[in-house]
């Protein structure tokens, strides 16, 4: 049976890998035939600024760049509905300038409903 | 012994803090009351279930999931499936403890699709 599924991100991008994570386990659930949302909100937000550089430096010493978050949303923003809880946008001065296409602010009642009306929540 | 499922998602690595402990009483009273539990294990979680562990000061998390799992040869079962890219990622891939199928994000969705309930422990 199909589910609606909301997956919230706490942690901010890099420090951990939640928020990386998150990103295409939000992505299976919809090609398991639920219906998925992505919510940012604390901490979390700082994932959806655009233009994120993730190298480390030198790739003859790291091999690879560290993946990045925004690529991850990007790639993924038809599938998933992406969102970040507009009061901690505001609380770290991030601009809707600064926010990667497709991403919508939603309020604090908002997401109340959201997570009322839907079948799982998942917190990282 | 009802029809009801629960799966739980687990992204942390034992013994750093208690939280592993927390799931593992979790779904042993959900078996306990006759609920079918699945257990899916991402991130660091993929080390919860790695054989030969051998900790001094803490009881030995693989052997307490394994025995959970394999007690879901009896109704009610318990599942388990660790993700293949977690895995890789730490080199535990074929350290898994017996019972527990190296599977991906897809297996999930389906999880959740069909479980009652579908909780993430971090």
């Amino acid at each position: 049976m199909s589910k609606k599924v909301n997956v919230i991100v706490t942690q901010p991008p890099y420090g951990k890998e939640d928020a990386f994570s998150a990103v295409p386990l939000a992505a299976s659930q919809v090609a398991a035939g639920n219906e998925a949302s992505l919510i940012f909100v604390s901490g979390g937000v700082h994932s959806i600024v655009k233009g994120q550089k993730t190298g480390y430096g030198d790739l003859a010493v790291w091999f690879k760049d560290v993946p990045s978050v925004e690529s991850e949303i990007t790639k993924n923003i038809e599938l998933v509905s992406f969102f970040a809880l507009d009061r901690d946008v505001t609380k770290r001065n991030i601009s809707d300038s600064e926010i990667i296409s497709g991403i919508k602010k939603i309020t604090l009642p908002e997401l109340t409903d959201m997570i009322l009306e839907a079948d799982v929540n998942l917190v990282f | 012994m009802t029809d009801k499922q629960l799966t739980i998602v687990s992204i942390n690595g034992p013994y750093r803090d208690e939280g592993v402990f927390t799931m593992m009483r979790l779904a042993h009273a959900a078996k306990e009351k006759g609920i079918t539990v699945n257990f899916f294990n991402y991130l660091d979680a993929t080390v919860i279930a790695h054989r030969d562990q051998a900790p001094k000061e803490f009881p030995p998390i693989e052997t307490i999931f394994g025995t959970i799992v394999k007690k879901g040869i009896k109704q009610p079962k318990a599942d388990a499936i660790a993700c293949i890219k977690c895995t890789d990622a730490r080199g535990v891939t074929k350290q898994q403890t017996e019972g527990v199928i190296i599977g991906g994000l897809y297996d999930l969705g389906e999880w959740t699709g069909e479980s009652d309930k579908t909780i993430l422990i971090g």
